[in-house]
């Protein structure tokens, strides 16, 4: 059996009474890219800072490389590369004095990448990192850990804030290290992830709302539209996996998270639409998907939350 | 190892600017600092020389703090151990390879410089030798656990400089705070209560307090380092093996309240008054006590009794009643730790001054040591005015009570003032200061000198009239203390002691003496024996009617 590059179990991170992780459970398969996604404040990097061990977990329980994430410190960072956006490097240190001071730290650490990656990246040697552009600081945290080639990248927004280019040419360095590297990186921007990760888990108000491979992903999506008769009645309850249920005059839209085959599909409309016509499918673009996930999971929490309020004020009145 | 050197060279890299700063702060206190007592050109260009150069090296030894604060902040910040954003949290760091760094970062840029600077500092005022190394050692002990570990524990548990010195600065806000709050409390509560046992502890001893009033055989500084030290050490082991700042800034917070519960406990719990003494100064019998008391009125003895004001501002008796101390062994003195006089009234009145606040100017031997040869003994004692007029028309009874500290002469050394330094073995060196009055200005090696009687004639007319025509006056000092600890927490590793005769007050009349070159000296060193105490009743007292020319206000209870 393979040991995951990253596997967690229940991983709960609580701050006082509010739930920044929710026992959230994956495992990311070694050489694959996998994409953390999830809007702002998802929980993204609290799941990254717990599973690089810089804040202990409240509860659950990570592994890195087969390594309990507690255990993450000194030499098994030989093997681990981590960049955050939010990282404070060693600003009155120039680059080339970044390097010399990182090369020790690691045995693995090859001068031959090195100096590819300086080439590639165009980065200057002698300026120091404080004056440098925050695309430049980022391209010396990229070639600081990607040049001891480890096992496992974990990036936590790499690409937030910088311009398409520097964000191609930190993406180009990375998709030549698949293969021989995990990587591991949280994003809110779909986009840049969209064309080179391999799995993709997507966190919503702390919990991991689902993580798979990206075909699995995209091919179980459909955007679903179809004709009925103005003057059918809708039925009763509609099926859990058919998000963003719309209907405007004998128009029939929505979403069906579980989408198998098309003349399955159909034949779920017709047991439901008897008048359904016109029934037609289209393949959704990642950011689609993750923007349906989130509209349903917030309306249906809120939905949820105002239930909870309900029953608690009639309680109270009682 | 190669981690340990890689880091330190880096953080030699990084903090080069603030090293040469401290080195040179360091390099100037090593410059300035002996202007105090050598005769250099440059010494009288500063002015008053002694005078300022102890302020320029008050202040460069201050200095040399601060740019330890920012050296020790500047290194252990470079890889905060606060926060999750630090880019070497992520690096293969080993702590105990971080930690080694840092430490010997101190070593090599505090510790070093530190030494090289005491010893040039004692070489240069001619205290030099193998005898101070113990000392020497001691004082770095002491800088260790009670300046560098805390301010590396701080250090550990801040994100940055600027948070470092804000914690700091509470730190000692809260000190000073502390402080005023036991002075104050303690001067105006009235006596015997918790804050006036507090100000009790914080002036005598407040690491283990004592159950006596001199703190001879007790190791304060190095209770108060090796507490800090641990404490300190634990926080920072813990912070750099595990990052638990939380629970770090809780311990660090925790030391100083813990300081002060314990105070307060043992201030609640510990003796005072005469049960105090009664434990700490055994009652000898009268063969073997080391002194006998007896009173009696005649022309130089006389009782005096004057109206004014205490400390509070409440009106008070002041009353003086003379002793006649007679039977101290030669070569033997005594220090006067405490007195407790009580006043018994025949309608079954009673008062004593048991709770009263002590003067804790222990050396202060002038004014405490008890010989029939030396002015008037007497014991002076405060009685609130309304008391007296109750009771002032007497017949009482009074008892009076001493507690001495017995000292023993080890060996006198004989000399004549030159107009240069003159060595006493176990003592220092003394020369004196032409300037003003003339004095006796003695430096010693890290810590005062062991207890010393400086007996010098001196003279009442300047020194500059003909050498017969000086009205010579005996006069006698006691400079050093009776604590033995190898040295004195501090930067700079000398100590002075000034031995004056200037202000005199004898016969009601302030005097101003002068040390004069060519002058006989003799320093005699005392050691500590023992602890006795000694009481004396008197019956049938009368006080006489009040003396408004002595209406001088003082406090707490002496001999004279």
């Amino acid at each position: 059996m393979i040991t995951p590059s990253i596997a967690t179990h229940a991983l709960t991170r609580m701050y006082g009474s509010q739930t920044a992780l929710d026992a959230v459970t994956l495992s990311v398969e070694p050489g694959s890219v996998y994409a953390l996604v999830g809007p702002n404040g998802a929980g993204k990097t609290t799941l990254i800072q717990l599973i690089m061990n810089l804040q202990p977990a409240t509860s659950g329980s990570a592994q890195l490389l087969g390594l309990p994430s507690s255990q993450i410190r000194g030499a098994a960072l030989n093997r681990i590369g981590y960049v955050a956006e939010s990282q404070e490097l060693p600003e009155w240190m120039t680059v080339e004095a970044l390097l010399d001071y990182l090369r020790p730290f690691y045995p693995a650490w090859d001068r031959e990448l090195e100096a590819q990656l300086l080439r590639d990246f165009a980065l200057p040697m002698k300026g120091k990192l404080k004056h440098l552009s925050r695309g430049m600081k980022m391209k010396a945290a990229f070639i600081g850990a990607l040049s001891y080639r480890p096992a496992l990248l974990v990036l936590d927004e790499p690409f937030t804030g910088l311009d398409p280019l520097v964000r191609d040419e930190l993406i180009q360095g990375l998709l030549e290290r698949i293969g021989e590297t995990t990587l591991f990186l949280s994003s809110h921007d779909l986009a840049e992830i969209e064309s080179f990760a391999s799995h993709v888990g997507y966190l919503e108000q702390g919990r991991l709302l689902f993580s798979e491979e990206m075909t699995t992903l995209s091919n179980r999506f459909r955007k679903v539209e179809f004709a009925v008769d103005p003057a059918s009645t809708p039925p009763p309850k509609l099926p859990p996996v058919w998000m963003e249920f719309e209907r405007a005059g004998s128009l029939v839209r929505f979403i069906h998270s579980q989408f198998a085959t098309e003349e399955e599909t159909r034949a779920e409309i017709e047991a439901l639409f008897p008048t359904a016509r016109e029934v037609a499918f289209a393949p959704m673009p990642l950011r689609s998907i993750f923007l349906a996930n989130a509209r349903t999971h917030r309306a249906s929490r809120a939905q949820f939350e105002s239930g909870v309020a309900a029953v608690s004020t009639q309680g109270g009145r009682a | 190892m190669n981690q340990i050197v890689h880091i330190f060279r880096k953080d030699t890299r990084h903090c080069w600017p603030e090293i040469v700063l401290s080195l040179a702060i360091t390099a100037a206190l090593v410059c300035i600092y002996p202007l105090r007592w050598l005769a250099l050109p440059g010494r009288d260009a500063l002015g008053t020389p002694s005078m300022n150069a102890a302020v320029l090296g008050t202040m460069l030894t201050g200095l040399v703090v601060v740019s330890w604060v920012m050296l020790i902040a500047r290194i252990v910040h470079a890889e905060s151990l606060v926060g999750v954003s630090q880019f070497w949290l992520t690096r293969p760091y080993e702590w105990k390879s971080l930690l080694a760094a840092k430490l010997i970062f101190i070593a090599v840029f505090l510790y070093l410089p530190l030494i090289v600077a005491q010893w040039l500092l004692l070489y240069m005022a001619g205290l030099n030798s193998a005898s101070t190394i113990p000392g020497l050692l001691f004082n770095l002990l002491l800088i260790t656990g009670l300046l560098v570990l805390p301010l590396v524990a701080i250090a550990t548990v801040t994100e940055n400089f600027f948070r470092m010195a804000f914690a700091l600065l509470g730190a000692v806000l809260m000190g000073v705070a502390a402080l005023v709050a036991i002075t104050v409390q303690g001067y105006s509560n009235g006596y015997n209560n918790i804050w006036n046992r507090l100000l009790l502890l914080a002036m005598d001893n407040l690491a283990a307090p004592a159950h006596s009033l001199t703190s001879i055989g007790h190791h304060k500084q190095l209770l108060f380092a090796l507490l800090f030290a641990t404490v300190s050490g634990a926080v920072v082991l813990l912070q750099y093996a595990r990052r638990k700042t939380w629970l770090c800034r809780a311990i660090l917070l925790a030391l100083p309240i813990a300081v002060a519960i314990g105070g307060m406990v043992k201030a609640h719990y510990a003796l005072s008054g005469q049960a105090l003494i009664d434990h700490d100064y055994p009652k000898l019998s009268t063969d073997a006590a080391p002194i006998r008391l007896a009173y009696g009125v005649d022309e130089k003895h006389q009782i005096i009794v004057f109206r004014g004001k205490n400390n509070s501002g409440a009106l008070i008796a002041g009353a003086r009643i003379p002793l006649h101390v007679s039977e101290i062994a030669e070569g033997t003195a005594l220090i006067v730790d405490h007195s407790i006089v009580t006043l018994e009234a025949a309608d079954g009145f009673r008062w004593s001054t048991e709770g009263s606040i002590p003067t804790l100017q222990k050396y202060d031997l002038p004014g405490r040591r008890v010989r029939d040869d030396y002015d008037v003994p007497q014991v002076f004692f405060e009685i609130p005015y309304a008391l007296y007029e109750r009771i002032k028309t007497g017949p009482l009874t009074v008892r009076i009570m001493l507690a001495l500290t017995q000292l023993q002469a080890t060996n006198s050394v004989h000399a004549t003032l030159p107009t240069h330094d003159v060595a006493v073995p176990g003592f220092g060196l003394c020369e004196v200061e032409t300037a003003g009055y003339g004095t006796l200005q003695c430096r010693s090696a890290l810590r005062e000198p062991q207890l010393t009687d400086v007996s010098a004639s001196w003279s009442t007319t300047p020194c500059a009239v003909a050498e017969d025509e000086l009205l010579l006056n005996h006069g006698i000092q006691w400079p050093g203390q009776l604590d033995r600890e190898p040295a004195e927490f501090g930067i700079v590793p000398i100590q002075f002691a000034e031995v004056t005769y200037d202000w005199a007050y004898q016969d009601r009349k302030f005097w101003m003496d002068h040390l004069c070159t060519g002058a006989p000296i003799t320093f005699t060193q005392y050691k500590y024996t023992g602890r006795s105490q000694v009481n004396l009743t008197i019956s049938n007292f009368y006080f006489p009617p009040e003396d408004p020319a002595s209406n001088i206000d003082h406090s707490g209870g002496m001999v004279h």
